[in-house]
């Protein structure tokens, strides 16, 4: 346990070796290397840090535009609607008045659709009862009819006017026209007479006269002269009646 | 067994200057350091490898020892603190092996690093606050304390160096005696509590030595604070 000198002397040496060794080569080092790479690591949390910035700045700015874009958005949009409702409107109230024009056409054609039916019905109507008025006054029509309407057609001979004479006289100039009378019945000889007399005194012409017989007439007589012609009988009558009525609506 | 123990024959002599084996084995961890840091040193990587992270772990952690008590002046006295720390624990740990004797087990080498820690603690605060501001510690509070002050300064230098000495030498004769009483693998118990009593000891040691450091340097700024 004593001291020695040599050895405490050459310890004390070691040591300060010692401590210069481990400073040199490794404390300077070790620190060196550890500041160094605090120091990159400073630098890149100050890049970091000036990137967040930036960042957060562009970030910001892009927020502005969004809203900015968003604002516009919303103008554009509520623009449009009001062109869309305006439109909208435009194309209902276009709709509406084609709709009513459509109705109007269609209620229209309803119309003369009925109009139509009602005309056929009622034509149908006149045609049924013209045969059966004809069909009632072949069974109960006679000479004494026959003779009835002759004197009628007679009378209505007499009685036509200037005008009606002129107009059934004016093509007959060239040539004389020959008169063919058609009744359902023999016609008696004192009525021919008169018949032939009143037709030639009306008419203003000298024309031979041609009798026969067609029992469809039913009774009275057709006058033929040229290319006119007097219906003086039940069937022509009825047919005319029919046709007539249909041609009064 | 004296021999065996607490004895330290020179292994030889250079004229008046006797090398012992506690000198022949402070120059292989010397050697031993000295390689191993200059290989590190031309290896150090700002990406670092294991090996690096470890050692500059270390580093790290005797740094942030000094600068716990020391903040103002860590990177000044860690190298001392520091070379302290890392020579005890290979000195310490040296007893393990076999046929080598830990030099700290040696009163000379005790009490060589007992001064050195006795003269830094006068070198670095006379360095850092100047030799009159540094003597003024020893007046106060009053003048009377100065003998007890100088005292203080002798004893706790002795008792750095004698606990130090008092431990290894005890450890190694502890395990000495199992080995020569029990048998050959009776002593690992022991080694085991060499590890820890080496770790410890060296702990010890630098932190005992970092705080008288830290009290020279900072003896006059706690009690007058620099205005700021």
């Amino acid at each position: 346990m004593e001291l020695n000198w040599s050895t405490f002397l050459l310890e004390v040496l070691n040591f300060v070796i010692l401590i210069w060794i481990l400073k040199r080569f490794l404390y300077k080092p070790v620190l060196a290397i550890i500041d160094r790479r605090r120091e990159n690591i400073e630098q890149q949390l100050t890049e970091a840090q000036n990137q967040r910035q930036e960042a957060k700045s562009l970030q910001k700015r892009y927020e502005t535009r969004l809203e900015d874009w968003e604002q516009q958005r919303r103008v554009l949009m509520s623009r449009l609607n009001q062109d869309l409702d305006a439109e909208k409107a435009r194309q209902r109230e276009l709709l509406a008045n084609e709709l009513q024009q459509e109705r109007q056409k269609a209620q229209h054609t309803i119309e003369q659709q009925q109009s139509e039916a009602t005309r056929a019905t009622e034509m149908r109507a006149l045609q049924l009862g013209a045969r059966f008025a004809t069909h009632l006054l072949e069974a109960a029509s006679g000479p004494d009819l026959e003779t009835r309407l002759l004197k009628l057609t007679i009378e209505s001979l007499s009685n036509l006017s200037d005008q009606t004479r002129q107009h059934m006289t004016s093509s007959w100039h060239r040539s004389t026209p020959a008169a063919a009378i058609t009744s359902a019945y023999p016609i008696a000889d004192d009525l021919r007479r008169e018949l032939e007399r009143t037709l030639l005194d009306t008419l203003q012409v000298s024309a031979t006269v041609s009798y026969d017989l067609a029992p469809e007439l039913i009774a009275g007589v057709r006058i033929s002269i040229g290319a006119w012609q007097l219906n003086a009988n039940v069937r022509d009558e009825l047919s005319g009646f029919a046709e007539l009525s249909y041609g009064a609506e | 067994m004296e021999d065996q123990g607490t004895s330290i024959p020179p292994v030889f002599s250079l004229g008046l200057v006797e090398v012992t084996n506690t000198v022949i084995v402070t120059w292989g961890i010397l050697a031993l350091t000295g390689v191993f840091c200059w290989l590190l040193s031309t290896r150090l990587r700002l990406t670092p490898s294991p090996l690096q992270v470890a050692i500059e772990g270390v580093v790290l952690a005797i740094e942030d020892a000094v600068s716990a008590v020391a903040p103002q002046h860590a990177r000044e006295i860690m190298p001392f603190i520091g070379s302290l720390w890392i020579f005890l624990v290979i000195a310490n740990l040296c007893g393990l092996i076999p046929g080598v004797h830990s030099p700290t087990r040696d009163l000379s080498a005790t009490t060589a690093l007992a001064l050195l820690v006795f003269l830094s603690t006068h070198w670095f605060g006379i360095r850092i606050q100047g030799l009159k501001t540094y003597l003024q510690h020893y007046l106060s509070p009053s003048p009377i304390l100065l003998p007890f002050h100088l005292i203080s300064e002798i004893t706790r230098t002795i008792a750095l160096a004698v606990r130090l000495f008092g431990n290894m030498m005890s450890l190694e004769m502890a395990a000495l005696l199992v080995l020569l009483v029990a048998g050959f693998l009776a002593p690992i118990p022991i080694l085991m509590l060499h590890i820890v009593e080496a770790l410890v000891q060296a702990y010890i040691f630098g932190m005992l030595a970092l705080i008288y450091v830290a009290g020279s340097i900072q003896s006059h700024q706690l009690r007058y604070p620099p205005k700021e």
